[in-house]
């Protein structure tokens, strides 16, 4: 992490040196009741707290945009703090406006822990892509995006995943607030680990891709709503075919009155693997991401200025943390205070 | 050859002067803007000349080779002197071309340089400090505005011409009649500026709801994805403040055939202005075919506030003009 940071401070003095500076200070603090069903040893329900802290600076001339953004945010479950979990997050980009296309630079890092009494669980998730969005034929802008990024998952065992990804994506109005998006998605990516016992010889490697379509619908008026669609084939050293998963979020908001709004947001993934015989006893080596899983979030928020917003949160959530095998879930209702310069 | 070398030396001459532009003196500038548009004259006068010489030249010969003897030396002298004269109206054509190109620059620095010395005295006239002749202030003021739209290209989206209504000046005019007529002229410009201020301020309050709409949605995803990690699929595009949902630039390119024809509109609005066009906030390439570097809707509300700025600068010149007949 440390070798990381060392990344971003660098881009910080450099941003730091450009004119019209605008630094972006922003932190909440929320609290509420949880109650949880996952596998770990939590109680089921308890109090939730949570604290984030933003850091962000962004420049912006004619033509070019650069930020900066640095971001923490500590969780507390329970009472006796029998779960802890804490995120760091640093995110750089910047963006550079052509005639007829732009194109941008962006790197994110983070770093999440989660801790609780039995165990101790790390995920380090670095991601460096470039994108370019034509709109040469403004009628059909499209937009290319290439990656690469690494997770590495530490428990008493250890996966290291590194991915190569590419995407491309056209977009048509259907209407003056309509608008059809379409593209597909390709990952190649590699897994090496080791199991918590040893019991496997170390330097066997998991490979494989992930492909296929992907569409989006977007309404922009006096409401947002935001639909995604993704396909997607995988195919591994230790899945059959077809293996297939299909994700979909849905995100929709309304501007109430000038102060009051609400925002919906729902994930629904569904995963559909054939393994092979003995991929068991190679777990360390599937596939795991997060953010693949069924959530629903409900936020509505009153706004007393520019810089501050009370606000009530609810939403189930479902984490998997590792090798499909080991999960936490469950639904939270919190109250919090939101604060920006 | 040439060509390329006139263009270079154009290029050089942009470069040398848009740098120091602002340091140099607004006077110089204005001398160099109007000698500028003496040596259009000039290259033009020459121009015009040339041609004639050139038609007079091509109907000799249609006359000579209609002519039952033609007198085939004849001809061919001047064929081959119309030739070189056809090279003489490239040449000068050429010439002319690099004078408008300069003027064009000259107008975007002078306008830029107007800008700055009106903000200036209207910051100066906003500060309690100022201690001098106010009034004199103000006729600084309005004699910079007026100034700053006498550039204004001729190109018509508002029913009255710009450069009119600065050449009005209703106290001169003797005739009551004569001055009616003005004065309603006048009025009329008034009422209609008034009326596109009223549908420009509808809409920025439509853009920033809008915007705050984005805002606050792309706010939600991000907390929302942040508590549960970062991958590949959720960070496709690189973050940005502005590109999570729908504010991104092949968004707005769609949504820009919604907004084509007002950024147009707003377009040709600036150049009959010819308002500043490049602000520190927003790329607007403006040309007569509103063509624009209007990449978000952030970027095209922009514009619309700058508009908007615009006309009330020209509602204060009015305003003024009006007044200043009671």
């Amino acid at each position: 992490m440390i070798n990381r940071i060392s990344i971003f401070i660098p881009a910080f003095l450099i941003l730091s040196s450009f004119i019209y500076a605008q630094i972006k200070i922003g932190g909440s603090v929320e609290s509420g009741y949880y109650r949880a069903e996952g596998t770990q040893s939590v109680e089921q329900s308890d109090l939730f707290t949570g604290l984030d802290g933003q850091l962000g600076y962004n420049y912006k001339n004619d033509r070019r945009r650069a930020s900066i953004k640095l971001r923490i945010r500590p969780e507390f479950y329970g009472l006796n703090n029998q779960l802890n979990t804490l995120k760091l997050r640093g995110d750089v980009s910047y963006f550079q406006d052509e005639r007829s296309f732009t194109w941008g630079i962006g790197l994110s890092d983070q770093k999440y822990n989660i801790k609780s009494s039995t165990f101790n669980l790390t995920y380090n998730t670095f991601i460096l892509s470039g994108n370019v969005e034509s709109y040469l034929n403004e009628n059909l802008p499209i937009s290319f995006t290439l990656g690469y990024g690494y997770q590495d998952i530490g428990y008493s065992g250890q996966q290291n995943l590194d991915l190569f990804f590419g995407d491309i994506r056209l977009f048509q109005m259907l209407s003056e607030n309509l608008k059809f998006g379409y593209g597909m998605y390709l990952e190649k990516f590699s897994i090496t680990g080791r199991s918590f016992d040893f019991t496997v010889v170390p330097g066997e490697e998991n490979s494989g891709w992930r492909f296929g379509p992907e569409i989006s619908l977007n309404y922009l008026g006096d409401e947002v709503i935001n639909l995604e669609y993704r396909f997607l084939f995988h195919n591994s050293k230790y899945t059959d075919s077809p293996s297939i998963e299909h994700w979909i979020r849905l995100v929709a908001g309304k501007l109430i009155t000038s102060h009051f709004s609400t925002f919906i947001l729902i994930d629904y993934y569904i995963r559909n693997f054939k393994y092979v015989p003995d991929a068991d006893k190679y777990s360390y080596l599937l596939y795991t991401t997060m953010n693949f899983d069924n959530r629903i979030f409900l936020k509505l928020s009153y706004e007393i200025n520019n810089n501050v917003e009370l606000y009530f949160r609810s939403g189930y959530f479902k984490e998997n943390l590792y090798s499909n095998k080991y999960n936490f879930d469950g639904w939270n209702a919190l109250f919090g205070i939101d604060l920006s310069n | 050859m040439k060509k390329l070398f006139e263009i270079l030396s154009l290029s050089v001459f942009l470069f040398l002067f848009a740098v120091p532009a602002h340091a140099q003196n607004l006077t110089k500038i204005e001398n160099k803007y109007l000698n500028a548009q003496n040596d259009l004259k000039q290259e033009s006068f020459v121009l015009d000349s040339l041609k004639n010489i050139l038609e007079l030249r091509v109907n000799k010969i249609d006359y000579e080779k209609n002519k039952t003897n033609p007198d085939k030396d004849l001809i061919v002298k001047l064929m081959s002197g119309s030739a070189s004269i056809s090279n003489e109206i490239e040449n000068q054509q050429n010439k002319i071309d690099l004078t408008q190109k300069k003027i064009e620059e000259f107008r975007k620095v002078l306008n830029q340089l107007y800008s700055e010395k009106i903000d200036s005295l209207q910051e100066l006239e906003r500060s309690g400090d100022f201690k001098g002749n106010r009034n004199s202030l103000k006729a600084s003021i309005l004699s910079f505005t007026e100034k700053k739209l006498s550039v204004a290209p001729k190109i018509s989206i508002l029913s009255f011409h710009p450069g009119k209504i600065l050449e009005i000046d209703l106290n001169k005019i003797k005739d009551p009649a004569e001055r009616k007529m003005y004065g309603d002229y006048l009025q009329s410009a008034l009422t209609e500026v008034d009326t596109r201020l009223k549908g420009i301020n509808e809409s920025i309050n439509e853009a920033d709801k809008i915007i705050t709409l984005q805002k606050k949605t792309n706010k939600f995803i991000e907390e929302s994805d942040f508590e549960y990690g970062v991958t590949p699929q959720n960070n496709i595009s690189p973050s940005t403040p502005d590109a999570v949902v729908n504010t991104s630039p092949a968004y707005f390119s769609n949504t820009k055939a919604a907004y084509a024809q007002n950024i147009n509109e707003y377009s040709l609005l600036l150049n009959q202005l010819n308002f500043k066009p490049i602000t520190s906030k927003i790329n607007l390439d403006v040309s007569i075919k509103g063509k624009s570097s209007v990449h978000n809707l952030s970027d095209y509300n922009e514009l619309q506030k700058e508009v908007k700025k615009r006309l009330l600068e020209y509602k204060l010149i009015l305003t003024h003009k009006l007044n200043a007949d009671k």
